[in-house]
């Protein structure tokens, strides 16, 4: 039914006078009118997105209610009709299914955030080459993401394949796998595991903050990008509100500080 | 069941290993904590059974989280442990998965203890007293076999809870194949991999031990009921 | 020989502080008094059963409680006869009395031998839930002996039974107080069991030993608890002899007063009881002997007392023969019309008697 409904709008845009007004009226009812945008946001995101919003809010007068959960099922409640107006996924598959369901707007959709995977060891001194680190045979444990449904489960598979491919060793330690990049890095920080592939950005909110030599960086290429992208829910009573909230997230001095909590800049996204 | 591969032969056996060592377990540990909890007449007692029945409230992952933390190979447990002449690690382990099992289902095996032990009529006690039964006597004697039902309830449902268990043993376990993936965790990746076969086989079979299991227990319980 | 103490304790919101108390070991103590009186927690603490129980108690010379030190109920050696009979429901009744004669050493010739005692052979592979109020008692009694006790105690036991099952069960515990020497203490509400058994009555209220007299004493005072249901009641003690026809029978007491038996009463038991009841009510007195009356038993009395009773009634205590009383209640009006007064001879008219044991 709400596919049909959307058709029909979609057919009848046309310039007229009812929409420029309608337009206007909103323009003006979003600077005068400060209103609640409800953002659904990916867990390893939601920390960075909190510090944002008294930012936001100063520029803009307009209040952030974020919802964090797992991309999936922020998905699974979008489509079920929960009234977000932003989703900010972890991945790019689900905003492009958003787009291909005509749930959100292929011109609005963005990439907010890349992100960067790390070893972590918080008990080691990482000092050697990667190789060298991960293949140690005194590491009992390797804590990752599930590959089959984690985005950084995916890409510390493909490091690991990499690595098995350039003949570098092979892991002798035992892969314990978390259902999500937050379980893996539990893993880790519970010392349960000695090391895993995380994401920097866990590191980096970790309080008291984590010394450097406990980390190894990940080379970019040994891995496919962690981008992670956002739309505007179509359905969202304040479009107007949404749109200044997504050139708020892709203004330059913003952009910094979410690379400074662990991210890199995206490129040019790179859709499936 | 072609379908299914060694590793989820492996998680089976492994389910039913963990299930039964789990379920022994809490019997052993249940039975003496039941008794107490039940001759308990101060407020304590609400206290215990609150803290028993604490595994429910918690969400699996987040009590698997805080047995992560309990479970540290340089934490206070395992170096109890180790003082033991346990050596290893609680955590990504059989040991850890029992461990964990046994907390999970706790309230699950101490509840219907409680409950059957409070329905022993107090005079039967006392009567057993004036006939010369001390304590540890009148509680093999007189207790145990008036809460027989009690026991297999208890032993039912710790078995079928750890057996169905899926976010403590995900946390805990590591969901490592052939080693610590259960059951439940198995048929949960072959879901979200679309391994669809798979998972019904896997999920078939389980049901069909579980059914065996249960009837069995019931058939045994009705036994208990008639004779009285 | 004596059980002797002083307890306190306090059950919930009830009190139990006896007093000092002594009971002789020999025959039958009733515990009497209405119910909420104390009853059944002052046998249980007696028993050991009671946590808590302050004071000091002794039985002949074996100190059970004192200065806070107890002796644990198994210790004790009480057989314990339970409201309700308490017999273990997963054992037979062969079990149950197994249970009790392996905890105290027993052999099972001995057990054979109180089996055949309290009379239960038939019910031995019954269940427990197959058998009726009065068997279980029986089993629970059988029990209780299987602990080679030192004193029994019984709580109720009657409670809930037909009357030809108490009937029966009261012949039990009369026959095994006086075959043996064990001392029993009987908790009970009834007047009646009381003077179906009682060597001596401890009568109880709020939680106190008011007093404990011989059932004699205790018959001889026409305000006795024991009179509360009833009225006042007279109790003969002595034997049945054949009567002037070979189908009469007559009751003689100690002090060799004859009472004549109605044929029903004579029958039962084979004419061995040894206890005639006769109710004050049952009893009116006239001034010379009667003729052309149903009133077989007029016998001649002297009065000794004559008091008001309740509800405009008198009381009249009778000496039939020296040493033996009879109580007889008559209106007011009949008392003045017949101008009674003490030392006057009067007949006794007994409408009613009851063999009792």
């Amino acid at each position: 039914m709400g596919q049909r409904q959307l058709g029909r709008r979609k057919s009848s845009r046309r310039p007229s006078g009812r929409t420029l007004a309608l337009l206007l009226m909103l323009a003006f009812s979003g600077a005068l009118q400060a209103v609640e945008l409800k953002v659904a946001v990916a867990a390893n995101f939601a920390a960075v997105l909190q510090k944002l919003v008294p930012d936001f809010t100063q520029q803009t007068g307009h209040a952030l209610r974020i919802s964090a959960a797992s991309s999936g099922t922020l998905y699974a409640q979008i489509r079920n009709g929960a009234p977000f107006d932003v989703f900010l996924s972890a991945d790019l598959v689900r905003p492009q299914r958003l787009i291909e369901e005509g749930r959100a707007d292929a011109e609005q959709a963005f990439v907010y955030a890349r992100g960067v995977l790390v070893l972590f060891a918080p008990a080691a001194v990482l000092s050697r080459s990667l190789e060298a680190e991960i293949f140690d045979p005194k590491r009992k444990f390797l804590a990752m993401a599930n590959p089959r449904t984690a985005p950084y489960g995916t890409a510390a598979e493909q490091v690991l394949d990499h690595l098995h491919a350039r003949g570098g060793g092979t892991l002798s330690a035992q892969r314990v796998v978390g259902s999500s990049i937050g379980q893996a890095f539990q893993y880790v920080m519970t010392g349960n595991a000695d090391m895993g592939l995380v994401a920097l950005s866990q590191v980096l909110a970790t309080r008291p903050p984590v010394s450097a030599q406990h980390l190894l960086r990940i080379d970019s290429r040994l891995y496919a990008p962690l981008d992670q992208g956002g739309v505007i829910i179509k359905r969202t009573p304040h479009p107007l509100a949404a749109r200044r909230f997504v050139a708020f997230l892709r203004d330059d001095a913003i952009q910094a500080r979410i690379d400074a909590a662990g991210y890199e800049r995206p490129a040019e996204p790179v859709w499936p | 069941m072609s379908a299914l591969s060694t590793l989820d032969w492996l998680a089976l056996a492994l389910t039913a290993q963990v299930a039964a060592t789990t379920t022994l377990a809490l019997l052993l540990l249940s039975t003496p904590l039941a008794w107490a909890i039940v001759r308990m007449r101060s407020r304590l007692r609400v206290v215990i059974e609150a803290a028993v029945a604490l595994p429910l409230v918690l969400p699996p992952t987040v009590l698997g989280f805080y047995l992560l933390i309990l479970m540290n190979p340089e934490g206070a447990l395992t170096q109890a442990l180790r003082a033991l002449g346990f050596d290893g690690q609680l955590s990504f382990g059989f040991s850890g998965l029992v461990l964990a099992s046994v907390i999970y289902s706790l309230p699950f095996a101490v509840q219907p203890l409680v409950h059957a032990f409070e329905a022993v009529p107090r005079n039967l006690l006392d009567a057993a007293t004036t006939l010369g039964a001390g304590r540890w006597d009148r509680f093999r004697s007189v207790v145990i076999p008036l809460s027989r039902r009690g026991f297999l309830t208890a032993a039912t449902l710790s078995f079928a809870h750890t057996v169905g268990e899926f976010g403590v043993v995900l946390m805990v376990g590591g969901n490592i194949p052939g080693s610590t993936q259960m059951v439940s965790i198995a048929i949960y990746d072959h879901v979200e991999a679309l391994e669809y076969s798979q998972a019904h086989g896997l999920s078939l079979v389980m049901l069909i031990f579980a059914m065996v299991v249960l009837s069995a227990v019931y058939a045994i319980n009705r036994r208990l009921v008639v004779r009285p | 020989m004596s059980l002797q103490g002083e307890l306190r304790l306090q059950v919930g919101g009830f009190v139990l502080d006896t007093g000092p108390f002594t009971v002789p070991l020999q025959g039958v103590t009733v515990l009497f008094g209405p119910s909420g009186c104390g009853k059944t927690t002052l046998l249980r603490a007696i028993a050991g059963l009671e946590k808590d129980v302050q004071g000091r108690l002794s039985f002949a010379g074996q100190h059970w409680l004192d200065a806070g030190r107890a002796v644990r109920a198994v210790d004790r050696r009480v057989g314990f006869v339970f409201q309700g009979a308490a017999l273990f429901p997963h054992l037979n009744v062969e079990q149950n009395l197994a249970y009790a004669q392996r905890r105290s050493g027993g052999t099972v010739a001995e057990r054979n031998a109180v089996v055949e005692r309290v009379g239960i052979q038939p019910l031995l592979r019954r269940s427990v839930a197959q058998l009726s109020g009065g068997e279980a008692q029986r089993v629970a009694i059988g029990r209780a002996l299987l602990t080679k006790p030192q004193l029994l105690c019984l709580d109720e036991p009657l409670s809930g039974l037909d009357w030809q099952a108490r009937d029966a069960l009261l012949d039990l515990v009369d026959e095994l107080a006086h075959e043996s020497a064990l001392p029993i203490l009987y908790v009970t509400h009834s007047a009646a069991e009381v003077e179906r058994l009682a060597s001596r009555v401890a009568f109880m209220q709020q939680g106190r030993i008011v007093a404990v007299e011989s059932f004699q004493h205790a018959l001889s005072q026409p305000r006795s608890p024991l009179f509360e249901q009833d009225g006042p009641t007279t109790v003969f003690e002595g034997h049945q002899e054949r009567g002037e026809r070979e189908d009469l029978r007559c009751f003689v007491t100690h002090s060799g007063l004859r009472i004549l038996l109605p044929p029903l009463a004579a029958e039962q038991r084979g004419g061995t009881r040894s206890r005639l009841r006769i109710l004050a009510r049952d009893v009116g007195v006239a001034l010379q002997p009667l003729d052309g009356i149903s009133i077989q038993n007029q016998i001649p009395a002297r009065i000794i007392t004559l008091e008001p009773y309740r509800f405009g009634r008198v009381l009249l205590s009778l000496e039939t023969e020296p040493g033996d009383r009879l109580y007889s209640e008559i209106t007011q009006l009949s008392a003045e019309r017949l101008a009674l007064a003490p030392g006057q001879t009067v007949y006794a008219l007994v409408k009613s008697v009851a063999l009792i044991r």
